[in-house]
């Protein structure tokens, strides 16, 4: 019977002995699955978000695209004629959702060169009413930019609206170092951590001839058109809020 | 006694049993699910949903088009070409460097189109394609009358790539290095491709090339290139003239000499150049799908189930990276998941000749395993409205809302 009790009194012991053991840890806590990045296709996070947020497709997001030294952007949204050509700084209204395709031509640091960058428009912004145009969203191209896309690199950067507890001092589009971050990191996660996520710029050497790589290159049929240009509006614009990350 | 020695035997191993099961449960909790495969990194929750990666999503497929939390629904215009690679109409841009003065041309279908385009000039080549180019012009000194005819193996749009040849052009070079291995008899094979992220150590990537005559002997540089990343462009060419001069017998019986067209691009005539040999859309990677379409169907093509109303696709076929059966959409087919578990390639063969492995099994493991979500089977809806006794209702604006009764 003391036999069968010290037993008892084993098993007890060792119950109580695993039950206070750490327990490991089947999943990574605190970690969030990121299936989107820079290199998903292009069209495919903005479809994502856009379906996530439930955006209006009737919102047309003001972006201004500039350009060092000043340019003709043309902005395509699909095959066939330029839905916009204005001059850098160009001052559109698109699509959230939407790709779109820019041609920067006649740039005087760069005679020679023509570029097609695209932009993937993932958000909007919410401004006060009837002043949209005040704030319109910058997609900037760097020196930098074009030179490595004329020496057949490939750009990719992400704008995105800083969280006020994590916004730079500095004027973040005029800083001398841009942030970037190696291709082998998600920079749409480092730029969802810092903020808002507005849009992908991808940016390479690839002008379009005979046949296009593929039916969504021109991009994928947004609306667009010219904003106002409201030089003094451009004086009021606030510094804060938006910014770039960078890779490859 | 048996039956006694037989009970005092059960006496004891009865506790026994409890120690190894206490035993058991010790290491197991102590262990907790990090030794069931090894990494401990990729046992899920009952929570946990995993879906293929997003380049790979397309519809249908786990995780698109179906009710349900987590499930993404389709969008025309954002996902209408995920998991379009291989599509007929996409091309890559390819730019050819390293020659000043190179003359590019390609073989068409009754002949050569030559001097079609010169170095540094790009040209948008159809993808899954071969084609057959022509080098001359060269100026480096002891190479000013070669003419090479390099093969140009065009791959198809792979989702890793696609950012890559939505936006920027394939450099293919040809140096001074490569045309002293053709002369002495080398085949240089040039693969250009995009490294895999994983391998990129430069924070501005972007495409590398593999040479084979850069390689140790034996190293296949295709091979190399796609354990590196994925495989845009392959450039292959040696020393042979593909137009030597030839004669045919005539009906008579005497020779004459062979001929076939030769168009100029010095006099406008840029004819495209003609494919010499297809590519298979999935030449690269795991076999594709195969399940049956159905009554009357062949796998993996679109059937007419109903009378007048059209061909359907392929439904319940999946179209994500791996061959096992991943569950589809749970409303298809016909309201009830794709079934299939297992895929198992066996070659039930006897070949008297040379016998090829007996037995081939293709084990496919993904890792963590899908798991999609469940879908809605109970949806409980409750209302719970105001009431209200008459004169007690009030709006803005009414004498009740501003207090005068």
């Amino acid at each position: 019977m003391a036999d069968r009790f010290s037993q008892l009194l084993t098993l007890v012991a060792l119950f109580v002995t695993a039950s206070l053991l750490p327990v490991p840890v089947c999943a990574q806590q605190g970690t969030f699955h990121q299936p989107l990045n820079q290199r998903t296709p292009p069209g495919l996070s903005a479809g994502w978000l856009t379906h996530i947020r439930g955006h209006q497709s009737s919102w047309l997001q003001p972006v201004r695209i500039q350009v060092p030294g000043g340019a003709e952007v043309s902005v395509y949204s699909g095959p066939g004629e330029p839905a916009a050509i204005a001059t850098s700084p160009a001052r559109v209204a698109v699509n959230p959702g939407h790709t779109y395709r820019l041609r920067l031509a006649h740039m005087p640091e760069f005679p020679d060169a023509e570029l097609y960058p695209s932009i993937e428009i993932l958000d909007r912004l919410h401004p006060p009413a009837g002043k949209e145009h005040k704030y319109p969203v910058p997609v900037p191209f760097s020196r930098d930019d074009i030179r490595l896309a004329l020496a057949g690199r490939l750009v990719t950067r992400v704008i995105y609206l800083e969280q006020p507890q994590l916004a730079q001092q500095l004027d973040p589009l005029n800083r001398e170092i841009p942030q970037t971050v190696l291709p082998s990191e998600n920079v749409l996660q480092e730029a969802d951590r810092l903020g808002r996520p507005m849009i992908i710029i991808r940016l390479g050497a690839r002008r379009p001839l005979q046949i296009q790589s593929s039916s969504m290159f021109f991009g994928t049929g947004g609306a667009a058109q010219l904003s106002v240009n409201d030089e003094s509006a451009q004086q009021r614009f606030p510094r804060i809020s938006k910014t770039a990350m960078r890779t490859r | 006694m048996n039956v006694g020695a037989n009970n005092q035997h059960l006496t004891e191993g009865f506790p026994m049993r409890f120690k190894f099961l206490a035993l058991g449960a010790l290491t197991v909790v102590s262990m907790g699910c990090a030794g069931l495969d090894g990494s401990g990194s990729s046992v899920l929750k009952p929570n946990d949903y995993v879906n293929p990666p997003a380049e790979r999503l397309a519809r249908p497929g786990p995780g698109v088009d179906g009710p349900g939390p987590g499930v993404l629904q389709y969008t025309s215009h954002s996902n209408s070409h995920v998991g379009a690679y291989g599509h007929p109409a996409a091309a890559t841009q390819v730019k050819f460097t390293g020659q000043p003065g190179m003359i590019i041309g390609w073989k068409v279908s009754d002949g050569w189109a030559d001097d079609q385009l010169f170095s540094g000039s790009r040209f948008d080549f159809p993808q899954n394609a071969v084609y057959q180019l022509k080098f001359t012009g060269f100026s480096v000194e002891g190479y000013e009358g070669l003419q090479l005819y390099p093969t140009l193996e065009v791959r198809g749009t792979d989702p890793n790539t696609r950012e890559y040849l939505d936006h920027s052009v394939v450099p293919v070079e040809v140096t001074e290095e490569d045309l002293e291995n053709v002369a002495h008899n080398n085949m240089v094979t040039k693969v250009i491709y995009l490294p895999d992220p994983k391998h990129q150590s430069r924070a501005i990537a972007g495409v590398e090339t593999l040479i084979s005559t850069r390689l140790a002997p034996g190293i296949d540089p295709v091979q190399q290139a796609e354990r590196m990343g994925t495989i845009m462009v392959v450039l292959r060419f040696g020393n042979k003239n593909l137009e030597m001069p030839t004669a045919v017998m005539a009906a008579n019986g005497t020779f004459q000499q062979a001929s076939h067209t030769v168009y100029s691009g010095k006099h406008g005539q840029n004819i495209p150049p003609t494919p010499i040999a297809m590519i298979p859309a999935e030449i690269h990677g795991v076999p594709g799908a195969m399940i049956a379409a159905g009554h009357g169907g062949l796998p993996g093509q679109p059937i007419a189930p109903v009378a007048g109303m059209g061909m359907t696709p392929p439904w319940g076929m999946t179209s994500v990276g791996t061959p096992i059966g991943l569950p589809g959409p749970p409303h298809l087919p016909l309201g009830k998941p794709a079934g299939l578990q297992s895929v198992t390639f066996r070659d039930r063969s006897h070949n008297q000749i040379s016998s090829p492995v007996d037995d081939l099994l293709i084990d496919v493991k993904r890792n963590p395993p899908i798991k999609t979500v469940d879908p809605v089977r109970h949806i409980q809806y409750e209302e719970t409205h105001p009431t209200h006794a008459p004169g007690e209702l009030a709006h803005p604006g009414s004498r009740a809302a501003h207090g005068l009764y």
